[in-house]
Protein backbone atom coordinates (compact mmCIF):
# COMPACT_ATOMS: atom_id res chain seq x y z
CA UNK A 1 0.00 0.00 0.00
CA UNK A 2 2.75 2.47 1.32
CA UNK A 3 5.04 0.93 -1.76
CA UNK A 4 2.43 1.63 -4.58
CA UNK A 5 1.48 4.79 -3.10
CA UNK A 6 5.41 5.81 -3.31
CA UNK A 7 4.95 4.59 -6.73
CA UNK A 8 2.90 6.57 -7.75
CA UNK A 9 4.20 9.64 -6.52
CA UNK A 10 7.39 9.56 -7.56
CA UNK A 11 6.03 8.51 -11.47
CA UNK A 12 4.29 12.07 -11.47
CA UNK A 13 7.20 13.46 -9.86
CA UNK A 14 9.72 11.93 -12.55
CA UNK A 15 7.27 12.87 -15.50
CA UNK A 16 7.51 16.00 -14.11
CA UNK A 17 10.95 16.08 -13.06
CA UNK A 18 11.73 14.72 -16.52
CA UNK A 19 10.35 17.92 -18.88
CA UNK A 20 12.00 20.87 -16.13
CA UNK A 21 15.07 18.98 -16.55
CA UNK A 22 14.83 18.82 -20.37
CA UNK A 23 14.62 22.79 -19.94
CA UNK A 24 16.98 23.71 -16.78
CA UNK A 25 19.84 21.41 -19.17
CA UNK A 26 19.28 23.30 -22.28
CA UNK A 27 19.92 26.42 -20.06
CA UNK A 28 22.81 25.07 -18.17
CA UNK A 29 24.46 24.42 -21.52
CA UNK A 30 23.52 27.85 -23.21
CA UNK A 31 24.88 29.38 -19.84
CA UNK A 32 28.05 27.29 -19.99
CA UNK A 33 28.85 28.06 -23.69
CA UNK A 34 28.27 31.95 -23.73
CA UNK A 35 30.28 32.00 -20.81
CA UNK A 36 33.15 29.55 -22.21
CA UNK A 37 32.77 31.96 -25.23
CA UNK A 38 32.65 35.58 -23.29
CA UNK A 39 36.17 33.86 -21.43
CA UNK A 40 37.54 32.59 -24.55
CA UNK A 41 37.17 36.53 -25.72
CA UNK A 42 38.23 37.83 -22.65
CA UNK A 43 41.26 35.68 -22.52
CA UNK A 44 42.02 36.46 -26.14
CA UNK A 45 41.72 40.67 -25.71
CA UNK A 46 45.07 40.68 -25.03
CA UNK A 47 45.87 39.45 -28.30
CA UNK A 48 43.75 41.86 -29.64
CA UNK A 49 45.65 44.60 -28.04
CA UNK A 50 48.76 43.00 -29.24
CA UNK A 51 47.35 43.22 -33.04
CA UNK A 52 46.39 46.66 -32.30
CA UNK A 53 49.91 47.49 -31.06
CA UNK A 54 48.18 48.47 -27.62
CA UNK A 55 50.82 46.80 -25.69
CA UNK A 56 54.11 45.00 -27.07
CA UNK A 57 54.82 41.32 -27.23
CA UNK A 58 57.35 41.82 -24.31
CA UNK A 59 54.74 43.76 -22.06
CA UNK A 60 52.48 40.74 -22.33
CA UNK A 61 55.13 38.05 -21.75
CA UNK A 62 56.49 40.35 -18.97
CA UNK A 63 57.55 38.51 -15.84
CA UNK A 64 56.88 39.56 -12.59
CA UNK A 65 59.46 42.23 -11.65
CA UNK A 66 61.83 41.17 -9.38
CA UNK A 67 62.14 38.12 -11.67
CA UNK A 68 63.22 40.47 -14.18
CA UNK A 69 66.73 40.34 -15.82
CA UNK A 70 68.77 43.90 -16.60
CA UNK A 71 68.32 43.29 -19.84
CA UNK A 72 64.61 42.33 -20.23
CA UNK A 73 63.76 45.26 -16.93
CA UNK A 74 65.94 47.68 -20.05
CA UNK A 75 64.00 46.66 -23.03
CA UNK A 76 60.28 47.40 -20.74
CA UNK A 77 61.47 50.89 -19.57
CA UNK A 78 62.20 51.98 -23.37
CA UNK A 79 58.62 50.06 -24.45
CA UNK A 80 57.27 52.03 -21.34
CA UNK A 81 59.12 55.37 -22.77
CA UNK A 82 57.58 54.76 -26.63
CA UNK A 83 54.18 54.13 -25.48
CA UNK A 84 54.03 57.55 -22.95
CA UNK A 85 55.56 59.19 -26.15
CA UNK A 86 53.25 57.71 -28.27
CA UNK A 87 49.73 57.69 -25.74
CA UNK A 88 50.85 61.40 -23.89
CA UNK A 89 53.06 62.42 -27.03
CA UNK A 90 55.92 63.57 -23.85
CA UNK A 91 58.92 60.95 -24.17
CA UNK A 92 59.74 60.68 -20.59
CA UNK A 93 63.04 59.49 -19.40
CA UNK A 94 61.78 56.04 -17.25
CA UNK A 95 64.61 54.61 -15.17
CA UNK A 96 64.61 51.89 -12.27
CA UNK A 97 67.20 53.40 -9.56
CA UNK A 98 67.54 50.81 -7.15
CA UNK A 99 67.64 51.10 -2.97
CA UNK A 100 70.62 52.52 -1.51
CA UNK A 101 73.06 50.42 0.88
CA UNK A 102 72.53 51.20 4.53
CA UNK A 103 69.50 53.48 3.57
CA UNK A 104 66.19 53.24 5.12
CA UNK A 105 63.60 55.80 4.60
CA UNK A 106 61.90 57.38 7.47
CA UNK A 107 59.68 60.48 7.53
CA UNK A 108 58.75 62.99 10.15
CA UNK A 109 56.25 65.67 10.86
CA UNK A 110 56.16 68.42 12.88
CA UNK A 111 52.81 69.23 13.14
CA UNK A 112 53.26 72.30 15.36
CA UNK A 113 54.57 73.78 12.14
CA UNK A 114 52.29 72.72 9.46
CA UNK A 115 49.74 75.29 8.81
CA UNK A 116 47.52 73.06 6.27
CA UNK A 117 48.49 75.17 3.35
CA UNK A 118 48.24 72.43 0.83
CA UNK A 119 51.41 73.00 -0.94
CA UNK A 120 52.49 69.31 -0.14
CA UNK A 121 49.38 67.74 -1.79
CA UNK A 122 49.31 70.10 -5.02
CA UNK A 123 53.32 69.59 -5.56
CA UNK A 124 52.56 65.72 -5.04
CA UNK A 125 50.70 66.22 -8.56
CA UNK A 126 53.24 68.07 -10.03
CA UNK A 127 56.28 65.35 -9.37
CA UNK A 128 54.18 62.14 -9.90
CA UNK A 129 52.02 62.72 -12.54
CA UNK A 130 48.56 61.69 -11.20
CA UNK A 131 45.37 61.88 -13.38
CA UNK A 132 43.64 64.99 -13.01
CA UNK A 133 40.52 67.03 -14.79
CA UNK A 134 42.12 70.00 -14.03
CA UNK A 135 45.23 71.48 -12.24
CA UNK A 136 43.24 71.71 -8.41
CA UNK A 137 41.83 68.51 -8.73
CA UNK A 138 43.75 66.72 -5.98
CA UNK A 139 41.55 63.32 -6.04
CA UNK A 140 44.81 61.48 -6.66
CA UNK A 141 46.89 63.37 -5.05
CA UNK A 142 48.41 61.05 -2.08
CA UNK A 143 48.20 63.57 0.46
CA UNK A 144 44.98 64.14 2.72
CA UNK A 145 45.57 67.31 4.98
CA UNK A 146 43.12 67.16 7.42
CA UNK A 147 41.73 69.82 9.84
CA UNK A 148 41.14 69.06 13.53
CA UNK A 149 39.99 71.66 16.26
CA UNK A 150 42.94 72.03 18.70
CA UNK A 151 42.91 69.24 21.23
CA UNK A 152 41.13 66.78 19.31
CA UNK A 153 43.06 63.42 18.07
CA UNK A 154 40.16 61.30 16.62
CA UNK A 155 40.19 61.84 12.82
CA UNK A 156 37.18 60.78 12.58
CA UNK A 157 36.12 64.37 13.50
CA UNK A 158 38.57 65.97 11.35
CA UNK A 159 37.21 68.16 7.95
CA UNK A 160 39.36 67.00 4.40
CA UNK A 161 37.36 69.76 2.87
CA UNK A 162 38.61 73.04 4.75
CA UNK A 163 37.88 75.58 2.17
CA UNK A 164 39.39 78.97 4.39
CA UNK A 165 40.60 82.50 2.75
CA UNK A 166 44.22 82.10 5.16
CA UNK A 167 45.30 79.39 6.92
CA UNK A 168 46.33 78.40 9.91
CA UNK A 169 42.86 79.01 11.68
CA UNK A 170 42.00 80.39 14.40
CA UNK A 171 41.89 76.76 16.83
CA UNK A 172 42.64 74.34 14.20
CA UNK A 173 45.09 72.30 13.27
CA UNK A 174 46.52 70.67 10.59
CA UNK A 175 47.24 66.91 9.97
CA UNK A 176 48.86 65.79 6.51
CA UNK A 177 48.36 61.61 5.82
CA UNK A 178 49.76 60.02 3.16
CA UNK A 179 50.75 56.67 2.76
CA UNK A 180 53.31 55.79 5.85
CA UNK A 181 55.22 53.16 4.54
CA UNK A 182 54.33 50.55 7.09
CA UNK A 183 57.18 47.82 8.45
CA UNK A 184 53.84 45.88 8.68
CA UNK A 185 51.86 46.68 5.43
CA UNK A 186 48.38 45.20 5.46
CA UNK A 187 48.21 46.20 1.60
CA UNK A 188 51.17 44.13 0.73
CA UNK A 189 49.45 40.86 2.48
CA UNK A 190 46.07 40.64 0.58
CA UNK A 191 47.75 41.13 -3.05
CA UNK A 192 46.74 38.32 -4.44
CA UNK A 193 49.04 38.87 -7.42
CA UNK A 194 52.10 40.23 -5.32
CA UNK A 195 52.31 43.54 -7.39
CA UNK A 196 52.79 45.04 -3.93
CA UNK A 197 56.02 44.69 -1.60
CA UNK A 198 58.41 46.38 0.67
CA UNK A 199 61.39 47.47 -1.14
CA UNK A 200 64.94 46.98 1.14
CA UNK A 201 64.93 50.71 1.61
CA UNK A 202 61.35 50.35 3.24
CA UNK A 203 59.34 52.06 0.37
CA UNK A 204 56.23 50.49 -0.21
CA UNK A 205 55.51 49.75 -4.38
CA UNK A 206 53.03 48.75 -6.74
CA UNK A 207 54.26 47.46 -10.29
CA UNK A 208 51.54 49.38 -12.18
CA UNK A 209 52.47 46.34 -15.02
CA UNK A 210 51.14 43.46 -12.65
CA UNK A 211 48.72 45.24 -10.57
CA UNK A 212 45.40 43.43 -11.47
CA UNK A 213 43.04 46.45 -10.23
CA UNK A 214 41.22 44.66 -7.35
CA UNK A 215 41.52 46.95 -4.76
CA UNK A 216 42.24 44.76 -2.21
CA UNK A 217 45.21 46.54 -0.94
CA UNK A 218 42.83 49.74 -0.52
CA UNK A 219 40.48 48.07 1.46
CA UNK A 220 43.38 46.79 3.75
CA UNK A 221 45.36 50.46 3.87
CA UNK A 222 44.25 52.13 7.75
CA UNK A 223 45.32 55.41 6.43
CA UNK A 224 43.32 55.69 2.71
CA UNK A 225 46.69 55.80 1.20
CA UNK A 226 46.14 54.44 -1.86
CA UNK A 227 44.25 55.80 -4.86
CA UNK A 228 42.96 54.14 -7.99
CA UNK A 229 42.65 54.74 -11.84
CA UNK A 230 38.98 54.72 -12.33
CA UNK A 231 39.35 56.55 -15.70
CA UNK A 232 42.36 56.19 -17.95
CA UNK A 233 44.75 58.86 -16.58
CA UNK A 234 44.39 62.04 -18.15
CA UNK A 235 47.89 64.14 -17.60
CA UNK A 236 48.47 67.53 -19.72
CA UNK A 237 51.30 67.20 -21.75
CA UNK A 238 52.97 69.91 -20.53
CA UNK A 239 52.77 69.52 -17.44
CA UNK A 240 54.13 65.71 -17.40
CA UNK A 241 57.27 65.24 -14.95
CA UNK A 242 59.67 63.57 -17.37
CA UNK A 243 61.55 62.01 -14.65
CA UNK A 244 60.23 58.81 -14.50
CA UNK A 245 61.10 55.82 -12.65
CA UNK A 246 59.21 51.97 -13.33
CA UNK A 247 58.17 51.79 -9.58
CA UNK A 248 56.76 55.42 -8.79
CA UNK A 249 55.76 58.67 -11.25
CA UNK A 250 55.76 56.80 -14.93
CA UNK A 251 51.87 57.69 -16.03
CA UNK A 252 49.78 54.76 -15.08
CA UNK A 253 47.62 52.57 -17.29
CA UNK A 254 43.75 52.77 -16.31
CA UNK A 255 42.94 49.98 -13.67
CA UNK A 256 45.63 50.23 -11.38
CA UNK A 257 46.28 51.06 -7.94
CA UNK A 258 48.77 53.75 -7.23
CA UNK A 259 50.23 55.50 -3.82
CA UNK A 260 53.19 57.81 -2.39
CA UNK A 261 56.65 56.04 -3.16
CA UNK A 262 58.40 58.91 -0.78
CA UNK A 263 58.94 59.80 -4.52
CA UNK A 264 61.84 57.43 -4.75
CA UNK A 265 63.21 58.62 -8.38
CA UNK A 266 64.23 61.72 -6.22
CA UNK A 267 64.79 60.11 -2.79
CA UNK A 268 67.04 57.34 -4.17
CA UNK A 269 69.05 59.53 -5.69
CA UNK A 270 69.83 61.63 -2.49
CA UNK A 271 66.99 64.56 -3.21
CA UNK A 272 64.33 65.56 -0.99
CA UNK A 273 60.97 64.08 -1.73
CA UNK A 274 58.97 66.95 -3.69
CA UNK A 275 56.49 67.35 -0.71
CA UNK A 276 59.39 68.33 1.43
CA UNK A 277 60.86 70.47 -1.25
CA UNK A 278 57.74 72.86 -1.30
CA UNK A 279 56.48 72.74 2.45
CA UNK A 280 56.90 75.85 3.16
CA UNK A 281 57.45 76.01 6.63
CA UNK A 282 59.64 73.15 6.65
CA UNK A 283 57.62 70.68 8.83
CA UNK A 284 58.41 67.76 6.84
CA UNK A 285 61.67 66.07 7.21
CA UNK A 286 62.80 63.70 5.83
CA UNK A 287 65.94 60.84 5.55
CA UNK A 288 67.61 57.87 6.13
CA UNK A 289 66.53 56.78 10.17
CA UNK A 290 69.81 53.91 9.63
CA UNK A 291 72.18 57.12 9.81
CA UNK A 292 72.31 58.65 13.29
CA UNK A 293 73.49 61.76 12.46
CA UNK A 294 70.75 61.91 9.69
CA UNK A 295 67.42 65.05 10.99
CA UNK A 296 65.21 62.03 11.07
CA UNK A 297 67.44 60.46 13.48
CA UNK A 298 67.74 63.59 15.63
CA UNK A 299 63.51 63.95 15.89
CA UNK A 300 63.59 60.05 16.47
CA UNK A 301 66.02 60.71 19.76
CA UNK A 302 65.09 64.07 20.81
CA UNK A 303 61.25 64.73 19.49
CA UNK A 304 58.16 62.97 21.28
CA UNK A 305 57.01 61.38 18.36
CA UNK A 306 54.10 59.23 17.67
CA UNK A 307 52.68 56.87 14.68
CA UNK A 308 49.08 57.16 13.62
CA UNK A 309 46.60 54.04 14.41
CA UNK A 310 49.38 52.29 16.70
CA UNK A 311 46.85 49.84 17.90
CA UNK A 312 46.55 48.27 14.19
CA UNK A 313 49.85 47.54 14.60
CA UNK A 314 50.89 48.51 10.72
CA UNK A 315 54.50 49.75 12.43
CA UNK A 316 54.80 52.83 10.09
CA UNK A 317 58.28 54.51 8.86
CA UNK A 318 56.21 57.72 9.29
CA UNK A 319 56.25 59.71 12.70
CA UNK A 320 54.79 62.69 14.23
CA UNK A 321 55.25 65.08 16.42
CA UNK A 322 54.56 68.12 18.19
CA UNK A 323 57.08 71.19 19.28
CA UNK A 324 57.71 73.54 21.23
CA UNK B 1 76.12 77.11 9.67
CA UNK B 2 75.04 75.45 6.05
CA UNK B 3 72.95 78.04 5.38
CA UNK B 4 75.00 81.15 5.55
CA UNK B 5 77.12 80.42 2.42
CA UNK B 6 74.21 79.84 0.30
CA UNK B 7 72.59 83.05 1.20
CA UNK B 8 75.97 85.03 0.62
CA UNK B 9 76.30 83.84 -3.03
CA UNK B 10 72.85 84.77 -3.69
CA UNK B 11 73.66 88.13 -2.63
CA UNK B 12 76.86 89.12 -4.59
CA UNK B 13 75.18 87.00 -7.68
CA UNK B 14 72.95 89.78 -9.31
CA UNK B 15 71.19 87.11 -11.19
CA UNK B 16 69.87 84.70 -8.40
CA UNK B 17 68.91 80.76 -9.59
CA UNK B 18 65.62 81.01 -10.16
CA UNK B 19 65.09 84.20 -12.76
CA UNK B 20 61.91 83.85 -14.83
CA UNK B 21 61.31 85.25 -18.15
CA UNK B 22 60.02 88.45 -17.04
CA UNK B 23 63.05 89.36 -14.75
CA UNK B 24 63.62 92.57 -16.82
CA UNK B 25 60.48 93.82 -15.67
CA UNK B 26 60.26 93.25 -12.01
CA UNK B 27 64.10 94.82 -12.16
CA UNK B 28 62.30 98.13 -13.41
CA UNK B 29 59.51 97.64 -10.94
CA UNK B 30 61.67 97.62 -8.22
CA UNK B 31 63.56 100.20 -9.44
CA UNK B 32 60.51 102.50 -9.70
CA UNK B 33 59.66 101.53 -6.36
CA UNK B 34 63.26 102.36 -4.85
CA UNK B 35 63.31 105.65 -6.65
CA UNK B 36 60.00 106.79 -5.67
CA UNK B 37 61.51 106.76 -2.47
CA UNK B 38 64.83 108.91 -2.89
CA UNK B 39 65.45 111.89 -3.25
CA UNK B 40 65.55 113.93 -6.12
CA UNK B 41 69.11 114.61 -7.50
CA UNK B 42 68.81 110.84 -7.17
CA UNK B 43 66.58 109.59 -9.37
CA UNK B 44 67.86 110.63 -12.62
CA UNK B 45 70.89 108.80 -11.77
CA UNK B 46 68.87 105.63 -10.49
CA UNK B 47 66.32 106.10 -13.79
CA UNK B 48 69.67 105.52 -15.34
CA UNK B 49 71.14 102.61 -13.81
CA UNK B 50 67.85 100.88 -14.42
CA UNK B 51 67.28 101.36 -17.99
CA UNK B 52 70.74 100.15 -18.57
CA UNK B 53 70.47 97.36 -16.02
CA UNK B 54 67.25 96.27 -17.86
CA UNK B 55 69.42 96.45 -21.17
CA UNK B 56 71.84 94.32 -19.54
CA UNK B 57 69.03 92.05 -17.74
CA UNK B 58 67.87 91.69 -21.12
CA UNK B 59 70.31 91.13 -23.54
CA UNK B 60 73.63 89.48 -21.50
CA UNK B 61 71.15 86.10 -21.40
CA UNK B 62 69.93 85.74 -24.84
CA UNK B 63 72.27 83.01 -25.67
CA UNK B 64 70.92 80.91 -23.09
CA UNK B 65 67.37 82.03 -22.88
CA UNK B 66 65.22 82.59 -26.21
CA UNK B 67 65.10 85.78 -27.96
CA UNK B 68 62.17 88.18 -26.48
CA UNK B 69 59.88 89.50 -29.02
CA UNK B 70 59.92 93.43 -27.25
CA UNK B 71 62.25 95.25 -24.87
CA UNK B 72 60.24 95.97 -22.09
CA UNK B 73 60.35 99.30 -21.35
CA UNK B 74 56.77 99.89 -21.64
CA UNK B 75 56.43 102.02 -17.98
CA UNK B 76 58.56 104.60 -19.63
CA UNK B 77 56.21 105.47 -22.25
CA UNK B 78 52.91 104.96 -20.47
CA UNK B 79 51.28 108.03 -19.10
CA UNK B 80 52.84 107.44 -15.60
CA UNK B 81 55.45 109.69 -14.84
CA UNK B 82 58.90 107.96 -13.84
CA UNK B 83 59.09 107.60 -10.22
CA UNK B 84 55.23 107.61 -9.75
CA UNK B 85 54.56 104.32 -10.09
CA UNK B 86 50.18 104.28 -9.66
CA UNK B 87 50.23 100.11 -8.19
CA UNK B 88 51.13 99.90 -4.41
CA UNK B 89 54.65 98.41 -4.08
CA UNK B 90 54.96 95.38 -5.81
CA UNK B 91 55.82 92.47 -3.71
CA UNK B 92 59.44 92.22 -3.33
CA UNK B 93 61.15 88.70 -4.85
CA UNK B 94 62.95 85.68 -3.14
CA UNK B 95 65.61 83.63 -5.07
CA UNK B 96 64.45 80.28 -5.29
CA UNK B 97 65.69 78.21 -2.84
CA UNK B 98 67.06 74.20 -3.77
CA UNK B 99 67.89 73.02 -7.03
CA UNK B 100 67.25 74.40 -10.28
CA UNK B 101 66.26 71.50 -11.93
CA UNK B 102 62.90 71.69 -9.50
CA UNK B 103 61.91 74.70 -10.36
CA UNK B 104 58.47 72.89 -11.57
CA UNK B 105 57.46 72.49 -7.64
CA UNK B 106 56.64 76.02 -5.80
CA UNK B 107 60.13 76.47 -4.17
CA UNK B 108 59.86 80.22 -3.23
CA UNK B 109 60.30 81.18 0.05
CA UNK B 110 57.18 82.74 1.41
CA UNK B 111 58.77 86.02 2.86
CA UNK B 112 59.00 88.79 0.74
CA UNK B 113 62.61 90.87 1.48
CA UNK B 114 63.37 94.18 0.23
CA UNK B 115 66.51 93.99 1.25
CA UNK B 116 67.60 91.07 -1.06
CA UNK B 117 66.10 93.49 -3.82
CA UNK B 118 68.30 96.13 -3.27
CA UNK B 119 71.54 93.89 -3.10
CA UNK B 120 70.58 92.68 -5.98
CA UNK B 121 70.33 96.01 -7.69
CA UNK B 122 73.72 97.42 -6.82
CA UNK B 123 72.97 98.71 -2.80
CA UNK B 124 74.80 97.98 -0.21
CA UNK B 125 73.29 97.00 2.75
CA UNK B 126 75.81 98.91 4.38
CA UNK B 127 73.14 101.07 7.26
CA UNK B 128 75.98 103.34 8.49
CA UNK B 129 75.72 105.14 5.25
CA UNK B 130 73.05 107.08 6.87
CA UNK B 131 73.72 106.19 10.46
CA UNK B 132 76.94 107.66 10.45
CA UNK B 133 75.31 110.91 10.97
CA UNK B 134 71.82 109.64 12.61
CA UNK B 135 73.06 108.80 16.05
CA UNK B 136 70.91 106.51 18.18
CA UNK B 137 68.05 107.86 19.73
CA UNK B 138 66.36 106.03 23.09
CA UNK B 139 63.18 107.73 22.83
CA UNK B 140 61.14 104.37 22.87
CA UNK B 141 57.84 106.58 23.02
CA UNK B 142 58.03 108.51 20.11
CA UNK B 143 55.92 107.09 17.27
CA UNK B 144 58.80 105.73 14.38
CA UNK B 145 58.62 108.71 11.43
CA UNK B 146 61.93 106.77 9.79
CA UNK B 147 61.35 103.26 8.26
CA UNK B 148 57.44 103.50 8.42
CA UNK B 149 57.67 100.13 6.96
CA UNK B 150 58.44 98.22 9.46
CA UNK B 151 55.68 97.11 11.65
CA UNK B 152 56.72 95.78 14.92
CA UNK B 153 54.85 92.61 16.48
CA UNK B 154 57.69 90.51 18.23
CA UNK B 155 56.15 89.79 21.37
CA UNK B 156 58.18 91.29 24.99
CA UNK B 157 60.76 91.99 22.34
CA UNK B 158 59.85 95.78 21.72
CA UNK B 159 63.28 97.87 21.52
CA UNK B 160 65.19 98.63 18.62
CA UNK B 161 68.35 97.79 20.14
CA UNK B 162 67.51 95.07 21.93
CA UNK B 163 68.73 93.27 18.35
CA UNK B 164 70.55 96.14 16.60
CA UNK B 165 73.66 97.09 17.83
CA UNK B 166 73.07 101.29 18.80
CA UNK B 167 76.99 102.46 17.78
CA UNK B 168 77.43 99.57 14.55
CA UNK B 169 74.25 99.43 12.52
CA UNK B 170 75.63 97.36 10.24
CA UNK B 171 75.95 94.41 13.50
CA UNK B 172 73.66 93.42 15.95
CA UNK B 173 74.19 93.13 19.31
CA UNK B 174 75.03 90.36 21.94
CA UNK B 175 74.08 90.29 25.55
CA UNK B 176 77.23 91.70 26.47
CA UNK B 177 77.46 94.57 23.98
CA UNK B 178 79.53 93.35 21.48
CA UNK B 179 78.88 92.73 18.04
CA UNK B 180 77.27 89.99 16.07
CA UNK B 181 77.64 90.31 12.11
CA UNK B 182 74.77 90.69 9.99
CA UNK B 183 75.82 87.40 8.29
CA UNK B 184 75.69 85.05 12.08
CA UNK B 185 72.18 86.42 12.58
CA UNK B 186 70.90 83.02 13.57
CA UNK B 187 73.08 83.76 16.50
CA UNK B 188 71.54 87.06 17.42
CA UNK B 189 68.21 85.34 17.21
CA UNK B 190 69.58 81.93 19.03
CA UNK B 191 69.92 84.89 21.92
CA UNK B 192 66.16 83.98 23.06
CA UNK B 193 65.25 80.78 21.19
CA UNK B 194 67.83 78.20 22.70
CA UNK B 195 65.92 75.19 21.59
CA UNK B 196 64.88 76.24 18.06
CA UNK B 197 68.41 77.28 17.55
CA UNK B 198 69.63 74.06 18.51
CA UNK B 199 67.02 72.17 16.60
CA UNK B 200 68.04 74.46 13.62
CA UNK B 201 71.33 73.15 13.71
CA UNK B 202 70.02 69.77 13.66
CA UNK B 203 68.89 70.22 10.72
CA UNK B 204 65.00 70.17 12.13
CA UNK B 205 63.73 73.61 12.17
CA UNK B 206 63.29 75.74 9.10
CA UNK B 207 62.64 74.49 5.53
CA UNK B 208 65.49 72.23 3.88
CA UNK B 209 65.86 71.76 0.20
CA UNK B 210 68.36 69.93 -2.09
CA UNK B 211 69.87 66.50 -1.42
CA UNK B 212 69.07 64.56 1.94
CA UNK B 213 72.17 62.89 1.36
CA UNK B 214 74.93 65.21 1.89
CA UNK B 215 77.79 62.94 -0.03
CA UNK B 216 75.55 62.99 -3.43
CA UNK B 217 74.42 67.00 -4.01
CA UNK B 218 74.15 70.43 -1.67
CA UNK B 219 71.61 70.77 1.03
CA UNK B 220 69.91 74.44 1.52
CA UNK B 221 68.97 75.52 5.08
CA UNK B 222 67.29 78.86 4.80
CA UNK B 223 68.47 81.02 7.92
CA UNK B 224 65.54 82.37 10.50
CA UNK B 225 65.08 85.72 8.96
CA UNK B 226 64.81 84.11 5.07
CA UNK B 227 61.08 82.82 6.71
CA UNK B 228 60.42 85.39 9.48
CA UNK B 229 60.12 88.78 9.59
CA UNK B 230 62.54 89.94 12.40
CA UNK B 231 60.56 92.72 13.37
CA UNK B 232 57.40 90.43 12.75
CA UNK B 233 58.59 87.03 13.47
CA UNK B 234 55.04 85.03 13.19
CA UNK B 235 54.65 82.75 10.21
CA UNK B 236 52.33 84.48 7.47
CA UNK B 237 49.37 83.12 6.91
CA UNK B 238 49.18 81.81 3.59
CA UNK B 239 46.20 80.75 1.14
CA UNK B 240 45.61 77.21 0.62
CA UNK B 241 45.62 75.52 -2.48
CA UNK B 242 41.84 75.28 -3.02
CA UNK B 243 40.46 71.90 -1.18
CA UNK B 244 39.72 67.94 -2.41
CA UNK B 245 36.75 68.37 -4.04
CA UNK B 246 33.56 67.02 -2.95
CA UNK B 247 32.61 64.30 -5.15
CA UNK B 248 29.35 64.98 -6.82
CA UNK B 249 27.49 62.29 -6.19
CA UNK B 250 27.86 61.95 -2.13
CA UNK B 251 26.98 66.42 -2.18
CA UNK B 252 24.39 65.85 -3.57
CA UNK B 253 23.04 62.15 -1.96
CA UNK B 254 19.95 60.05 -3.34
CA UNK B 255 17.25 60.75 0.02
CA UNK B 256 16.45 57.52 0.03
CA UNK B 257 19.31 55.55 0.61
CA UNK B 258 20.01 56.59 4.39
CA UNK B 259 17.46 58.75 4.94
CA UNK B 260 17.68 58.55 9.08
CA UNK B 261 21.72 60.11 8.14
CA UNK B 262 21.58 63.44 7.54
CA UNK B 263 25.16 65.10 5.60
CA UNK B 264 25.72 66.99 8.38
CA UNK B 265 26.15 64.15 10.23
CA UNK B 266 27.78 62.16 8.15
CA UNK B 267 30.61 64.20 8.19
CA UNK B 268 31.47 65.61 11.42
Amino acid sequence: MTDSSENHASQETASRADASVDRRVFLKKTAAVAAGAAGLVAALSPLAKLERGEITLDALLQKHYRKLTPSELRHILKDLEVQCHKEHGVRPEIRDPRPMDGVEFGYALNLTRCIGCRRCARACLAENNQSRDDADDLELSYIRVLELDKGAINLETSDLYYDAELVPRQGKYYMPVQCQQCREPPCTKVCPVQATWTEPDGVVVVDYNWCIGCRYCMAACPYDARRFNYVRPKVPAEAINRNQSYLSNRLRRKGVVEKCTFCLHRTRVGKYPACVEVCPTGARLFGNMLDPNSEIGYVLRNKRVYVLKEEVGTLPRFYYFFDA
Amino acid sequence: MCGTGQLEETLKTPCGTGERANRAMVVERRTTRIVSRLPLHLTAAALVAAVGLAFVATYSRSGTEPERDSIPLGFLLSSNPPGLPVVARPPASQPLVGLATDSYLDITPVRRTMGLDLVKMGWTYNCMECHALLVARWHYDRPMVEHENIEFDHGNNRFCLNCHHPANRNAFVDYDGSEIAQSDVVLLCAKCHGPIHRDWEAGVHGRGNGYWDEKLGPKTRLRCIQCHDPHRPRFPALKPEPPLRYPARAANPPAVLHPHVSRSESHD
